[in-house]
């Protein structure tokens, strides 16, 4: 009579008991999506940036620092200054190197500058003024990751920004004009890096893919000159990065280094040349909730013609609230032709489309972002694909991102640097 | 295969059908699983998080052992040195800023506190936890340090045993050059009695680096020597690493402690296999009848043996997580209390550890099944057994005669035994075999005193009679858990006694060793200390030496009559005092008698001699000076020093060898040898008013006298320094107390609840005491008093075992594991608590509901064994 009731009873105490062991046994699951397929709103959602080191919103955020306005253009050379009463800054070159037995090298080296917002409250430091720098290095070779990431407080004298003469330090990695530089200005330079594990207890880098052995060392010594001048992204130097311009910055680039030198890893030195890049950006406008994240493309074709292309996803914030929300993207972009001739491009011009994504196991969990892609100007008749390097060029430190070389073929063929945020 | 496949699924079905029926069994089994695993568990967590901790050692000593500071008090070690060496790519150095800030609870501002608040540049910190993947310590300012401070407050790392001593949420500073409110956070890396900030925050408001210099250079990573002398040719003043006084004090109270956890958790996997063994052996007991039919049915044995240990398995897998989710519950609960405890003064770190919950889960379970498999496979066998061939049984027991001559072979196997044992492995190895020697005699004995009471007891009484009867039956079913109470009640009587003998010893020892009435720890230069007229010192000299290729510590030991009353000799010669002050010997401490069999009389041939000290303010070129025997002859001893062992005295914490030599063989009166003196200074200091000089008062108050020497270091009461290193000691067993009672405390419940289900099977005894006019209550009574009884026959017989279980662990497992024996103290209180607590457990039986009993017992299904 009660036998069907008590089948169900069990069952129902069966299934209380596996839940309860589930939720025990496997605290944390991530969902895993379709590589092929996923696109980006059933993919994990990207998360904030920048804008994860304040909870402010555009306005607000806005009203504490020195704005990006375009009555008050960038002016070359004095901007390769640091603008400390701007928010968030970065010098950023990357560089796609080859050695004699062309073996392919991808070297980053970044230098972020942060500002709190102020706060009238707190006595002023003795020490160090309110200015925050962080230094990524990152040396892709065909097998290894070299990665290092480093603070300093600003003031202090171990982290800075020189206009002129330029340089950009942050402890022993130095960026600097060289010596015969009788103008001073930021080309001809020398970039001086090493990245050595004098740790006992662990990894100079978290993710043991990227980790030197203790003792191991890296060190990275190369000359920069140039073939083309400076090119002003967006509108003379005012880079929109969504459609309102809620989101914007100052943003020039040199897309024509030339760089020559030597890698010391682990003993065996390598000669090695190639091309770099350099971005210089600086904004209050981005370190905020609205800022989701953005996909970046540097790319050195090889008839001598340059593209930038750019993808933001931005929040907004009554959209943000609503977590299914996709986010909105906005793209933009510049061509830049071998003689420095640029012309930029807005979402009906350039077309950026994700083919496959990647999932990589990072320290803070599973991520997954679309590591290959489609982009097309067919003003200029460019259709390539973007393909990465090498898988897992993931810079896992404070702030983690994808930033990796990547190979162009289709109607161009080149090379060239991929950065994509927010995953 | 297929009909064999069906008659296993139809078997298993039967069992559970059985299972259905008599349910208490299988609960009891799974009870059993849990309780075992939730005590495994347990254990092996603390012992997890303890290994975890010793992982992060080397953080833990972040702020006391990597440092460096100027080689002179006077010098100051500027932001442009700190800058020059970080663009020089040291770029694990951390500056570091110190000052003393009297704070306050935020709450309440009347209690007043005196930290130590140090300014670290958090920048490098940053750099250091996000690379080793370690946020454990350094998370709180990872996520922080680049957000806004809305409250306006410090944030500030603070040791756990320190915040718990200040009991406030928020700090006050009511300094006036520094006032701050400070949010603490607890971090166990941080020493004691410090406020660890970021130095952004330390030199805020009238705090600059013109009145508060830096202080030194932290460094995340070992320095070697020629990194310090590349770093000094970049910095303005020479920069070494001072010596840490205190970090040599700590001894080897972890090693004893973890020896100790992990002798818990061996106990408490062997009690825990009994009391499931146990309940297993209840349940199989009363399938038996229904295991004859299965067989009589023709089902084959092999059969019924799988259907038996798939039945267990289904058992393990629904006790198990039980047993896990109780042992994270305990581990959680006593991790804050064992993480105070234990990161204090031990310098090694206990965390919450990571685990992983599916491999904790998957080991326990291949654990608990296999031994189970493997030790019920005899109960099984019988079974199987039973099946085929009934024999008849006879009741045998051993007569008294017998039990004497089997005791006394017992007795003498493991006196010959004891002879034998020589490492540390064989002296654990010695303890398991005392308790499975003690196991087989208090099973030959139970059952002859209980007949005994048995037989004296008068018959008329006949709820008395039936108590003691009914006992002495109960003994031969529950053997294995009266096995699993024994060894548990055993152990306790045995670690308590144990410890209470090593606190005995320690509080004389350091009673008698503390002979002044206060002491200084100094980082200055013992040239530097001119002390007040009105106080004496005698300092500590040392100097390090090598004996068999070991490391031995020689250190001065006054002459003075204080210092003669302080040395407690184990055993010496003749008028050793008399020698040892005209330098014809040495006294040596039992570490180093026992590492290297060295006896009275005997000379020791040291070698190595060197002045091996960093301590700051010394010449760099002599800090490592090496000295030969003649130098040592001449310029330290003044004479020929003798090394002839004239006496050995107990030296307990200690792991490295000493040798006492007088102290005016290693303090030079000379002027030309204040050097020497400096080098040889230890940094510690008795010190004692001064009798002499009639311008001062002949005697201090303590606190007058570490006043007085408070301008040159640390000084502390001996009463300061008794009661901390008790406080240690205490804080240390309480962990280890808990376990015992843990352990006793499932012992004790599986007893009593096994017993409780043999009593099931007396249910038409009971009818027939209710027939004969007996009340429920007193059936209850009765049923009550015959397991105090049974609990108290075996406690009984667990005293003698528990002190000659003390015994074996002081001469063999600390003579072996730390080199020191010390005396064994019988305190009645301490074993009496031990048995009034099992006595305890066993009666929680009351709150079982005995008495409802309902009698309905088919007496079909009854078959004697």
């Amino acid at each position: 009579m009660n036998t069907p009731l008590k089948r169900v009873g069990m069952l129902l105490l069966v299934a209380t008991i596996a839940l309860f062991l589930y939720s025990w046994l496997i605290p944390e699951t991530k969902n895993t999506p379709n590589e092929e397929s996923a696109p980006l709103a059933q993919n994990d959602r990207p998360r904030q940036f920048f804008g994860g080191i304040t909870a402010q919103d555009a306005d607000s955020a806005a009203q504490s620092f020195a704005q990006v306005t375009q009555d008050k253009p960038l002016t070359l050379p004095t901007d390769h200054k640091s603008h400390p009463d701007y928010q968030l800054e970065w010098w950023y070159l990357t560089f796609v190197l080859e050695d004699d037995n062309k073996n392919e090298y991808g070297l980053q080296y970044t230098l972020f500058r942060f500002k709190p917002p102020s706060s009238s409250k707190i006595a002023e430091s003795n020490w160090a003024n309110t200015q925050q720098w962080m230094g990524h290095v990152s040396l892709h070779t065909n097998t290894q990751h070299y990665f290092e990431e480093r603070f300093a407080a600003g003031g202090v004298g171990n982290a800075y920004v020189n206009g002129s003469p330029f340089e950009a330090i942050i402890d022993d990695w130095s960026w600097r004009t060289s010596a015969t530089n009788t103008f001073q200005s930021m080309f001809p330079s020398s970039l001086n890096l090493s990245l050595k594990n004098k740790n006992a207890s662990g990894n100079s880098s978290p993710s043991p893919d990227q980790a030197l052995a203790l003792g191991e060392s890296v060190s990275i010594d190369l000359s920069l000159d140039t073939s083309g001048p400076f090119v002003k992204q967006g509108d003379n130097g005012y880079s929109r990065k969504t459609q309102d311009e809620r989101l914007r910055s100052y943003y020039y680039s040199q897309p024509f280094i030339n760089a020559k030198g030597n890698l010391l890893i682990n003993g065996e030195s390598i000669g090695v040349k190639g091309l770099g890049w350099f971005d210089h950006e600086w904004t209050s406008h981005l370190a905020n909730s609205e800022a989701m994240g953005w996909d970046w493309f540097s790319i050195h074709l090889d008839d001598g013609n340059k593209v930038m292309a750019f993808r933001m996803h931005s929040a907004l914030a009554a959209q943000e609230k609503e977590k299914s929300q996709r986010p909105k993207t906005y793209i933009t972009g510049t061509f830049i032709s071998k003689e420095g001739e640029t012309t930029t491009l807005d979402n009906a011009q350039l077309a950026l489309t994700p083919t496959h994504y990647e999932t990589i196991m990072t320290r803070r969990g599973v991520r997954t972002m679309p590591t290959s892609w489609r982009i097309a100007i067919p003003s200029k008749a460019l259709d390539v694909t973007v393909t990465p390097f090498k898988d897992h060029q993931w810079n896992d430190g404070f702030m983690s991102y994808y930033e990796g070389r990547i190979t162009i073929s289709g109607s161009h063929t080149g090379r060239g640097y991929m950065e994509l945020t927010g995953y | 295969m297929k009909s064999a496949l069906h008659t296993f699924v139809l078997t298993l079905k039967t069992l559970f059908a059985m299972a259905k029926k008599r349910w208490l069994e299988p609960l009891l089994i799974i009870a059993a699983i849990a309780i075992a695993n939730a005590g495994l568990i347990t254990v092996l967590l603390i012992n997890e998080g303890a290994e975890q901790g010793e992982l992060l050692e080397s953080n833990d000593k972040l702020f006391t052992d990597n440092v460096l500071v100027p080689i002179n008090s006077d010098l100051s070690l500027t932001k442009e040195d700190y800058v020059k060496a970080r663009l020089a790519g040291f770029t694990q150095l951390a500056a570091l800023a110190q000052r003393t800030v009297r704070v306050s609870c935020g709450d309440t501002s009347s209690r007043t506190f005196s930290v130590n608040v140090m300014g670290v540049d958090t920048q490098v910190l940053m750099s250091h936890f996000a690379s080793v993947s370690n946020l454990q310590n350094g998370g709180a300012w990872l996520s922080t340090e680049m957000q806004v401070q809305n409250n306006n407050a410090v944030r500030g790392l603070m040791h756990p045993a320190t915040l718990g001593e200040i009991a406030c949420k928020s700090l006050v500073s009511s300094d006036v050059k520094w006032p701050s409110s400070i949010n603490p956070v607890v971090s166990a890396a941080v020493p004691q009695d410090t406020l660890v900030i970021a130095i952004t925050d330390f030199y805020r408001h009238d705090v600059t680096l013109q009145n508060t210099p830096l202080s030194g250079l932290l460094s995340l990573t070992p320095l070697s020597s020629q990194d310090i002398e590349a770093l000094n040719s970049i910095t303005s003043i020479p920069l070494v690493k001072p010596q840490n006084t205190l970090a040599q004090e700590t001894g080897s109270l972890p090693d004893s402690f973890k020896l100790n956890l992990w002798a818990m958790s061996a106990l408490m996997g062997v009690v825990a296999l009994f009391i499931v063994l146990n309940a297993l052996n209840l349940m199989y007991r009363t399938r038996l009848p229904n295991m004859i039919r299965l067989r009589q049915l023709g089902i084959q044995s092999y059969i019924l043996s799988l259907a038996l240990v798939t039945e267990l398995l289904i058992y393990c897998v629904f006790g198990i997580p039980l047993g896990m989710i109780a042992g994270f519950n305990a581990a959680s609960w006593l991790s804050p209390v064992i993480s105070g405890t234990f990161s204090s003064l031990f310098s090694a770190v206990f965390i919450t550890p990571d685990v992983n919950l599916l491999s904790i889960f998957l080991f326990a379970l291949t654990v608990t099944f296999t031994s189970l498999v493997v030790f019920s496979l005899l109960p099984v066998s019988q079974l199987a057994n039973a099946l085929s061939h009934r024999k008849i049984k006879q009741e045998s027991q051993a007569s008294l005669a017998q039990a004497i001559v089997i005791s006394c072979i017992v007795l003498l196997v493991l006196y010959l035994l004891s002879h034998l044992v020589s490492s540390t492995t064989l002296a654990l190895g010695y303890v398991a075999a005392l308790l499975l020697c003690s196991c087989a005699l208090v099973l030959l004995w139970l059952p002859i005193l209980t007949t005994w009471l048995a037989a004296v007891t008068p018959k008329r009484w006949v709820v008395l009679f039936f108590v003691v009867s009914n006992m002495q039956s109960l003994s031969s079913k529950s053997r294995l858990a009266v096995c699993a109470f024994f060894i548990a009640l055993t152990a306790n009587i045995g670690m308590n006694t144990m410890t209470s003998s090593f606190r005995d010893a320690t509080v004389d020892w350091l009673k008698q060793r503390l002979y002044a009435p206060a002491y200084l720890y100094t980082d200055m230069l013992y040239s530097e200390i001119v002390l007040p007229d009105s106080l004496n010192a005698t300092p500590l000299m040392r100097l390090k030496a090598t004996l068999n290729e070991q490391s031995i510590s020689v250190s001065s030991y006054p002459l003075h009559t204080e210092g003669k009353i302080a040395l407690l000799l184990d055993n010496a010669v003749d008028n050793a005092w008399e020698q040892f002050s005209k330098g014809q010997g040495v006294f040596i401490n039992q570490q180093l008698a026992l590492m290297n069999n060295v006896r009275i009389g005997d000379t020791l041939s040291l070698s190595n001699y060197s002045l091996a000290t960093n301590r700051s303010g010394l010449d760099k070129n002599i800090t490592t000076l090496t000295v030969d025997s003649d130098t040592l002859d001449n310029t330290l001893f003044g004479e020929k020093q003798a090394w002839r062992v004239l006496g050995i005295y107990p030296d307990y914490g200690n792991t490295q060898g000493q040798v006492f030599v007088p102290l005016p063989r290693l303090l030079s009166a000379r002027k030309e040898n204040s050097g020497l003196n400096n080098m040889l200074f230890s940094g510690a200091m008795a010190l004692y008013p001064a009798t002499q000089n009639s311008a001062y008062p002949s005697t201090l108050t303590d606190s007058a006298i570490t006043a007085l020497a408070a301008p040159f270091g640390n000084a502390y009461s001996k009463t300061h320094l008794l009661n901390q290193s008790l406080k240690v000691f205490d804080r240390t067993f309480l962990l280890t107390d808990g376990l015992n009672i843990t352990t006793l405390v499932v012992a004790g419940i599986a007893f009593a609840v096994s017993l409780t289900v043999l009593a099931l099977g007396n249910a038409p005894q009971l009818n027939t005491l209710r027939a004969l006019g007996v009340s429920r209550l007193q059936v209850k009574s009765a049923l009550f008093t015959q397991y105090f009884l049974l609990c108290l026959v075996t406690a009984i017989l667990a005293i003698p075992f528990g002190i000659f279980l003390a015994y074996v662990f002081i001469v063999m497992v600390n003579r072996y594991a730390f080199n020191w024996v010390y005396p064994i103290v019988i305190q009645t209180d301490v074993i009496m608590s031990s048995v009034m607590l099992s006595l305890a457990i066993v009666s929680l039986v009351l709150l079982l509901p005995l008495g409802k009993l309902e009698p309905k017992v088919d007496l079909r299904q009854e078959v004697q064994l």
